[in-house]
């Protein structure tokens, strides 16, 4: 009669034995919070990574060097749910008067370098006027040459900041400014939470970002 | 036999193979693979910017436009909701007196029309698709031939048209080609412009104000149901319910004399189940009552109709406001006639009915579909025109116009395209939608709508307008055309402006028709034939009517239109045969059994739905439905429901004598509700009496089964806002404008017939309808939500605001939410609904509401996306929100105003003072969910 096993067999158990054990070290390291998931995502999605784009637009080059705000091309994101992109008149306001190029390819569709989870509702508009600044979440962009994220937008980070808003909040109208700028009087994140009128308490529920 | 638990409960389970083995491993092993290939890559991450932005555009914010959709050639002003280009969702502009918003289901659906997969993508000449510039090449040799032979051997054949622009082109065109022959003909065309011919001594456009009614007497009119003047009516209706209910003036009461149930007859004091036949006896005896007329010999009335005939006089005759008399449209035009006459002498005009110059010209300057037919058979039609009609489907079948159309040397139609018409023409060019289109149609008032597109076509085709210019030989786009018409109104210097003026409000003022005196004769208008009675035993009286969703199967490749229960039958994707318990006592047949009705040589067959309120020895066929279509044809209608217009006989159209017998082919009916002819199984529905509209105190159970505590347990507090809706059931009228408000707005997926007939429609309102009583049903939003209790994910949970919150990406689809809730209102993705519509009509989506995924629980949510928009503006504003400020897409579509919405922490909010009333009450409280969506009982006016 054949063997049924062939001889790595043993080899084979002991192995996936060992996997197994392992497995679970690791599942007890996850649940005990020695390791953060999220984090090893963020490396694994590509966060810290420039995103390719058309176009060789650099903003280091204009919002540091030049130093054009923000708002100057996204436009709507003190207004809307969105802070929008430029439209293609903006940058010829300018750059027709430097450099006209009749041919000029008007047509750039750019790739959006964290695009927000499907079921996700974020609004710019309440984030800017309750005294986010646009740094907060998207880091040094006058510094970038080319955009990349500078963390993982993830559900917990978002909670972190909504249950305890305090840190992240700036005084009224140091919203875009930039690391060059000079930095803002000091001020209390509890103050301001009684200035901007934020109920900590309500910020935490699903439908304030799901629907 | 024990009955079995689970195939007896739920019959579509025997539809489903039996699983084998073998199978459920193969099953289990795709899932497997299916999880693991599921996931999809996000959403789209390019972002392609404008060149140049529209001003005041805030990107993710919608902006509205004025404009207008038309129905029977009535301009139905809206408001267009449009996200970066793409309109979602139309609200009403001004229709309804109790509600400016309100839209009726047809003009709502039209959102869902515009992006049908179904329509004519290019012209197709002769079988060949081609370019709209192809095609006006081939425009322009036609005109030149045209012009040659001044039009020799051209008739155009139009529906109802009351657009300026359009009637200018035609008069135009018959200018140019004085040989051309116009022909006008609607499958639902009726005859009260004609009744009022024979009134008054020439053709008036009649409306009636209910709001300014006293008594309302209905003999076979129903104000209240489908029709371009519904929304305006029911709001009147409502305006003078609650008028009667505040005690401003005297109560009295609505009576309504119809051979089937109708939304009117539903809300009647006192209804009266008569033959259509009968109908006429009933005016004469009427005015026999009054004194205008003196018969031959007695009419032969019941002791019921002349019960109601009495109260009918009495009431109209009643001091205080004038009544108001309205016969149905459908009647035979000679009692159309009379009715307008007894309204007359009883001093209705100018206070109840006004009499306004026709809105629609009259037809005499063009001839009906009967000359057409004739040309058609002698051969002298040489090119035949046909502007958005499906003579094809809806003509008498008598005069086979499908084998005509063939001996036509050349026939044009402009259309949607899916019609049996378009695919027997040799030049098919589609039509643009009215979201797509310029124009500037007639409201019901004669007041001019401008239309502004909304969107780029989506298709390459034509307006008619557009059309006619092209055949005259001088081709125009139609934003020319109409702004041509209207060049001389304003003086040149101020056209802009004005213009500009009249797109923003949606309307050109002082552009309604003139009123008219009419002027009294002094006998009444003869009663003649087209009364005769259906008396013989075995023959029925088979009556015509109007789909109540598809109308005459315009509507028909709507898949929301589709979808909607039906009023009363809670059918859906098909139409069913209404007969009364007499009939359906002497043929031994059943809801849902198969019958079949003749009217001469010809016979159809479909699913038989019984009324207890039916009138005894009637039939009632819904149009609409048609044959299954050519091979390679495609619309979501093929093949649903019986071909009403086969029996249709060309001289009677609406009533015709035949015969009814059980038995024939038909599908079963796809029910989106259960059987609902009866009272409802608990006191979900309550009444109050006028004097003391109070409820007694609401039972609270404290023992026995349940998942909570209900004592000394915590309760939920609400700092800020306590959001609630009440549902005041006195002023429902059952017209589903809420249900397809809920469906654009939330982004509900259409499941089909076979889902639907599993139990799987996904409406997140449904109207449930108990014998006359209406029951609009959604998220009750409870205190003490079981739901919230049995997820064991915690994707529904309590907000602080009161909300009971669906998490979607949470869900893990265990379903046990919707089994624990006793109101039946949350619904579950089956299958990949979503996804099915998206390849299709996705471009409809609200782009903020989550499109909902496979295997995922979705309710009710208080259209949370309006909360959200309105408390983040109000932040950013710094101050609170408003009463009002916030309405759900129910409250906004609906005509009688039947919603309240807003913050129960605010004691004078509306929604705060309507809880308050002693008519509120809680659906099924016994249960202890302690509801805060609550409604108003109806009232008992006492005139019953």
């Amino acid at each position: 009669m054949p063997q049924l096993f062939p001889r790595r067999a043993d080899t084979i158990l002991r192995a996936a034995v060992a996997l197994a054990v392992l497995a679970l070290v690791l599942a007890g390291l996850v649940a005990r919070g020695v390791i953060d998931p999220a984090r090893l995502t963020g490396a694994a999605t590509g966060a810290q990574a420039a995103v390719p784009q058309p176009s060789d637009f650099s903003h280091r080059l204009h919002a540091g060097e030049i130093g054009i705000g923000c708002r100057m091309c996204h436009t709507s994101v003190a207004k809307g749910p969105e802070a929008g992109y430029p439209q293609q008149w903006t940058c010829a306001s300018c750059h027709l008067a430097l450099d006209p190029k009749p041919e000029l390819d008007w047509r750039v569709a750019w790739n959006r370098v964290r695009p927000l989870q499907e079921g996700v509702y974020f609004h710019h508009g309440i984030h800017v006027a309750r005294g986010i600044g646009c740094a907060t979440c998207h880091g040094p962009v006058e510094t970038m040459i080319r955009v990349f994220p500078v963390r993982e937008f993830t559900m917990q980070w978002c909670l972190d900041c909504h249950r305890d808003p305090a840190p992240a909040l700036g005084p009224p109208g140091a919203q875009f400014r930039t690391a060059a700028a000079p930095p803002p009087p000091a001020h209390e994140g509890g103050a301001l939470l009684a200035l901007y009128g934020i109920e900590p308490s309500r910020l935490d529920h699903c439908y304030v970002c799901h629907r | 036999m024990r009955p079995h638990p689970i195939r007896d409960g739920f019959p579509a389970i025997d539809t489903l193979p039996e699983p084998t083995r073998r199978g459920v491993l193969k099953a289990m092993g795709a899932s497997i693979a299916l999880m693991a290939a599921g996931c999809d890559d996000g959403p789209p991450a390019e972002a392609v910017p404008y060149v140049r932005q529209p001003e005041n555009l805030v990107p993710g914010r919608p902006r509205f436009y004025a404009t207008a959709t038309v129905m029977d050639g009535y301009a139905q002003p809206v408001v267009a909701e449009v996200h970066m280009g793409r309109p979602t969702r139309l609200d009403g502009h001004g229709q309804s007196a109790a509600n400016p918003t309100a839209a009726s289901v047809f003009t709502q659906a039209e959102a869902l029309s515009l992006y049908d997969p179904d329509r004519l993508p290019e012209p197709v000449l002769d079988g060949e698709p081609v370019t709209r510039a192809a095609l006006d090449t081939r425009l322009a040799e036609l005109a030149d031939t045209l012009a040659g032979t001044k039009g020799a051997g051209l008739r155009l054949l139009t529906g109802p048209v009351t657009a300026p622009t359009t009637l200018r082109l035609m008069d135009d065109l018959r200018a140019r080609l004085p040989e051309m022959r116009v022909h006008r003909w609607a499958p639902l065309a009726d005859g009260r412009t004609e009744a009022a011919a024979r009134a008054f001594g020439r053709p008036l456009e009649i409306r009636a104000d209910i709001a300014a009614a006293g008594a309302v007497v209905c003999v076979g009119a129903d104000p209240l149901g489908p029709g371009p003047a519904q929304m305006e009516q029911a709001g009147a209706w409502a305006v003078r319910r609650r008028a009667m209910l505040a005690g401003e003036r005297r109560v009295r009461p609505v009576l309504v004399a119809e051979a089937a149930k109708t939304l009117t007859g539903a809300r009647a004091d006192h209804r009266l189940a008569v033959r259509e036949g009968r109908m006429p006896l009933l005016l004469d005896a009427l005015a026999e009552l009054l004194g205008l007329h003196t018969p031959d010999a007695p009419a032969d009335l019941t002791l019921i109709e002349r019960a109601w005939v009495a109260r009918a006089t009495e009431a109209l005759v009643a001091p205080g406001r004038p009544g108001l008399l309205l016969a149905g449209e459908r009647l035979p035009v000679a009692a159309q006639a009379r009715a307008l006459s007894i309204a007359a002498r009883l001093g209705q005009f100018g206070t109840t009915l006004r009499a306004v110059e026709p809105v629609t010209p009259p037809p005499s300057a063009d001839e009906g579909l009967q000359a057409l037919v004739d040309a058609m058979a002698a051969g002298t039609v040489e090119t035949l025109v046909m502007l958005d009609v499906d003579p094809v489907h809806a003509a008498p079948r008598a005069w086979g116009f499908g084998a005509l159309l063939e001996l036509v040397p050349l026939t044009i139609h402009l259309g949607r395209g899916p019609e049996a018409t378009s695919l027997a023409a040799r030049w098919r060019i589609p039509t643009l939608h009215a979201l797509e289109s310029w124009g500037d149609p007639r409201g019901i008032d004669g007041t001019v709508h401008t239309q502004q597109p909304t969107v780029r076509p989506l298709v390459q085709g034509l307006q008619a307008a557009e059309l006619l210019a092209a055949l005259a030989g001088e081709p125009r786009p139609a934003q020319a055309l109409v702004r041509e018409t209207w060049a001389g109104h304003w003086p040149a210097e101020r056209f802009e402006e004005a213009w500009t003026a009249a797109l923003r409000q949606g309307l050109i003022p002082d552009t309604a028709a003139a009123a008219v005196t009419p002027s009294i004769a002094a006998d009444l208008p003869p009663a003649d034939g087209g009364s005769a009675e259906v008396t013989e035993t075995g023959v029925v009286e088979v009556l015509f009517r109007p789909d109540p969703t598809v109308l005459d199967g315009r509507h028909a490749g709507n898949a929301w239109l589709q979808e909607l229960p039906k009023p009363f039958t809670a059918a859906t994707w098909g139409n069913l045969v209404w007969i009364g318990t007499d009939l359906a006592a002497e043929l031994g047949v059943a809801t849902g059994e198969a019958v079949t009705v003749r009217v001469g040589e010809a016979a159809v067959s479909g699913p038989a739905w019984v009324s207890p309120d039916q009138a005894p020895g009637t039939v009632v066929l819904h149009l609409g439905y048609g044959p299954p279509l050519p091979a390679g044809a495609a619309d979501a209608a093929d093949g649903l429901g019986h071909d009403a217009y086969a029996l249709r006989p060309a001289e009677a159209p609406w009533r015709a004598a035949g015969t009814i017998a059980a038995g024939g082919v038909a599908d079963p009916p796809a029910l989106a509700l259960a059987s609902t002819a009866g009272p409802p199984p608990a006191p979900l529905i309550r009444t109050v009496p006028l004097v003391e509209p109070v409820l007694s105190p609401e039972p609270r159970r404290t023992q026995g089964p349940g998942l909570y505590d209900r004592d000394g347990e915590e309760r939920w507090t609400y700092p800020v806002n306590a959001w609630a809706m009440t549902i005041d059931l006195d002023a429902c009228i059952g017209c589903n404008a809420c249900v397809i408000a809920c469906q654009a707005e939330n982004n509900v997926p259409t499941v089909g017939r076979e889902e639907v007939m599993r139990g799987r429609a996904m409406h997140w309102l449904r109207v449930e309808t108990y014998g006359d009583d209406f029951l609009p049903v959604l998220c009750m939003h409870c205190e003490k939500a079981p739901c919230e209790v049995g997820c064991p994910v915690h994707a529904t949970v309590h907000g602080p605001d009161g909300l009971n919150q669906m998490i979607y990406n949470r869900c893990i689809g265990t379903r046990t939410c919707a089994a624990y809730c006793p109101y039946e209102v949350r619904r579950f993705n089956y299958l990949d609904y979503a996804d099915r519509v998206a390849g299709e009509a996705g471009a409809q989506w609200n782009p903020d509401v989550t499109v909902r995924a496979r295997g995922v629980m979705e309710k009710c949510t208080f259209c949370v996306q309006r909360i959200s928009a309105a408390r983040i503006q109000a932040k950013m504003d710094g101050r609170p929100i408003a009463d009002g400020e916030i309405r759900t897409a129910c409250q906004s579509a609906c005509p009688t105003d039947v919603f309240s919405f807003g913050d129960l922490n605010d004691p004078d909010s509306a929604v705060a003072r309507a809880q308050r009333l002693g008519r509120s009450y809680g659906l099924l409280v016994e249960l202890g969910t302690e509801p805060r969506t609550r409604y108003l009982a109806k009232v008992d006016t006492g005139t019953a």
